[in-house]
């Protein structure tokens, strides 16, 4: 939306396992993310989020499509390219402490990425350029000489975001960034993501099961499930007027800390389990089984990701669910 | 509905978890912590990690290392529970006091089909034959809304989804109809839809059963869908007690508005 097209996934498929049981965690999926852009992918465990950033950083093999970064096809790279080109791509984790290595000094941490990417730099000038970006992630300089065990887990994510902004990357990728912090510290991560994104023109891959999340930080929302893109659009519009019935269950199973809104609010209906049985396995619907709209159709025959309301949505009713 | 003159199922007055630490000087897990909780009561325990949540729960079930000093009363149903003994205890565990935790995959046995380690908490404290236990284990695994219940109760836990395990330790839980549940973030490894129906399903047993619940998570938004009350831990200390619109409307320790305005900065505008 906002800048040049930065990184393009074109209908990515990966799978899992040996010729016999061969589990496919990804079909087709396809997204561009712009220069300052922020792009959530949401879904329940087990939907691909996950695989998607793997998939994006080359650590597992695809099995059709192509990565785009800035227009190039890091396929095409060898193993030498892929590894410099990885500086515009860098990641934060989802459990902080586990991230950082636990018997490297917190100053050596951050500096790691300059020792490949800045070799040139000497010692003085890359102590210099770390101070500076533990200070920018609102970490004291005195963190240099300790240990991530000393540290929160507030503390340690801004560490690992320390190292993954150093060598200033074009893309972050979060992998679940906030999912394993207290709720206080959360909101203060989730700020500091943004104000780096807005200062550096970041653009940001934001993996997360936590809708409130999304809806803070990310101008664009991709849902997940089963592998296939169910729905995808700005996040407000997607929030407002889901068309697809399972970004309606994620949305509406979503608690808000505010008694007035989620107290005696009705049960999810259920299923209509109807169809199952008749169902193709590959020509169906992957949301049948769970949603409640199913009719027929969706056991026959997938629908096809289309372009809806300004956005993209694989679902056959969608316009009667929108306008419900 | 209650009467508010009954005594309360559940009693806490000043009590205290103490670690030894290395240099000889105590620290306290929690201190001087005051709770009631009414038969059919949802009490909430909110507070982030390390405030003492957890080692409230166990010190209620009786359950804290032996290097932990305890101090102060717990009145269960009348009786001192704080010093009671090992065999009383066992009695009570997973009998009238029954615990759910929050990774089912961890606290299943993964050796055990569900139907052995179900029907054996009913040969232990029921008094069951196996064939009378499985008929009530297969009931109560319906009622928890396991589909299939004569194929899962031959299952490994790994055959299940998150969900249906955490429904399966529901179930476990129920199983000799307990006076009070523990839980101990219950649906903090789940799926919000899959949460949604593990918080169903928690409202509809206390309102079918009368089970008194002690739920402790940091998930606010949870606490704002199915406490009936809410204590807020910090640094092992209650610091501020209410009934649930209250809290939320109007809270009174800086900690609690603290805790609230952060969940509220990330919910402005959302679902």
């Amino acid at each position: 939306m906002s800048g040049p097209l930065l990184l393009e996934g074109r209908d990515i498929a990966v799978s899992y396992g040996k010729k016999t049981a061969i589990f496919t965690a990804l079909h087709s999926v396809s997204f561009t993310l712009a220069k300052g852009e922020s792009l959530a992918v949401v879904g329940e465990s087990g939907s691909g989020k996950s695989t998607l950033a793997r998939a994006v950083l080359r650590l597992v093999p695809l099995a059709a499509g192509q990565v785009l970064l800035y227009g190039e096809d890091l396929a095409t790279l060898s193993a030498r390219e892929l590894r410099q080109r990885r500086r515009d791509l860098q990641l934060i984790f989802q459990d902080p402490l586990a991230s950082l290595d636990p018997r490297m000094q917190v100053g050596d941490i951050v500096a790691q990425p300059l020792r490949v990417f800045a070799p040139q730099l000497d010692a003085k000038a890359r102590r210099d350029r770390v101070v500076s970006q533990l200070e920018s992630v609102g970490m004291p300089a005195s963190a240099l000489a300790r240990y991530p065990h000393e540290f929160s887990g507030g503390q340690a994510q801004r560490i690992g975001i320390a190292r993954a902004l150093i060598a200033g990357p074009a893309v972050l990728l979060c992998d679940e960034p906030v999912s394993a912090l207290d709720v206080s510290i959360r909101a203060q991560i989730l700020e500091l993501l943004e104000s780096q994104r807005r200062q550096r023109d970041l653009a940001l891959l934001f993996i997360a099961h936590d809708l409130a999340a999304v809806r803070f930080l990310c101008s664009r929302t991709l849902v997940l499930f089963r592998g296939e893109i169910m729905e995808e659009g700005g996040t407000a519009a997607l929030f407002d007027a889901p068309a697809h019935p399972y970004t309606i269950a994620l949305l509406s199973a979503a608690l808000v800390a505010d008694p007035r809104r989620v107290r005696g609010r009705p049960k999810l209906p259920a299923a209509s389990t109807d169809f199952v049985a008749s169902a193709q396995a590959d020509a169906c619907c992957a949301y049948l089984g769970r949603c409640p709209h199913a009719v027929q159709r969706c056991a026959q025959e997938k629908p096809v990701l289309r372009e809806f309301a300004g956005g993209r949505v694989a679902c056959h009713r969608a316009e009667e669910i929108a306008s419900a | 509905m209650e009467n508010p003159a009954a005594s309360p199922l559940l009693a806490l007055s000043n009590v205290s978890v103490q670690f030894p630490d290395e240099g000889g000087v105590a620290s306290f897990a929690v201190h001087n912590a005051n709770l009631d909780l009414k038969g059919g009561e949802i009490l909430g325990v909110a507070g982030e990690s390390g405030s003492g949540k957890t080692q409230l729960l166990m010190a209620i079930m009786g359950l804290t290392p032996r290097s932990a000093r305890l101090s102060g009363n717990l009145v269960f149903k009348g009786e001192e529970l704080l010093h009671a003994r090992r065999q009383r205890l066992r009695e009570l565990r997973g009998n009238r006091i029954a615990l759910v935790f929050q990774d089912p995959m961890t606290a299943l046995n993964p050796y055990l089909t569900i139907g052995r380690q179900m029907t054996e908490v009913l040969e232990y404290h029921g008094g069951h034959s196996r064939a009378a236990a499985r008929v009530r284990v297969l009931a109560m695994l319906e009622s928890v809304g396991i589909d299939n219940p004569s194929l899962r109760i031959g299952q490994y836990p790994h055959q299940l989804s998150g969900g249906m395990r955490q429904r399966v330790m529901l179930g476990m839980a129920l199983l000799c109809e307990p006076d009070l549940l523990l839980a101990d973030e219950p649906t903090t490894a789940l799926d919000v839809t899959v949460q949604a129906q593990v918080l169903d399903l928690l409202l509809e047993l206390r309102a079918r059963l009368g089970t008194a619940i002690l739920l402790v998570t940091h998930d606010l938004g949870v606490l704002a869908r199915v406490a009936d009350r809410i204590a807020v831990m910090q640094a092992g200390n209650i610091v501020e007690q209410a009934e649930v619109t209250a809290l939320f409307a109007a809270p009174q320790h800086p900690y609690t508005r603290m805790l609230l305005d952060s969940a509220r900065r990330l919910d402005a505008g959302s679902a």
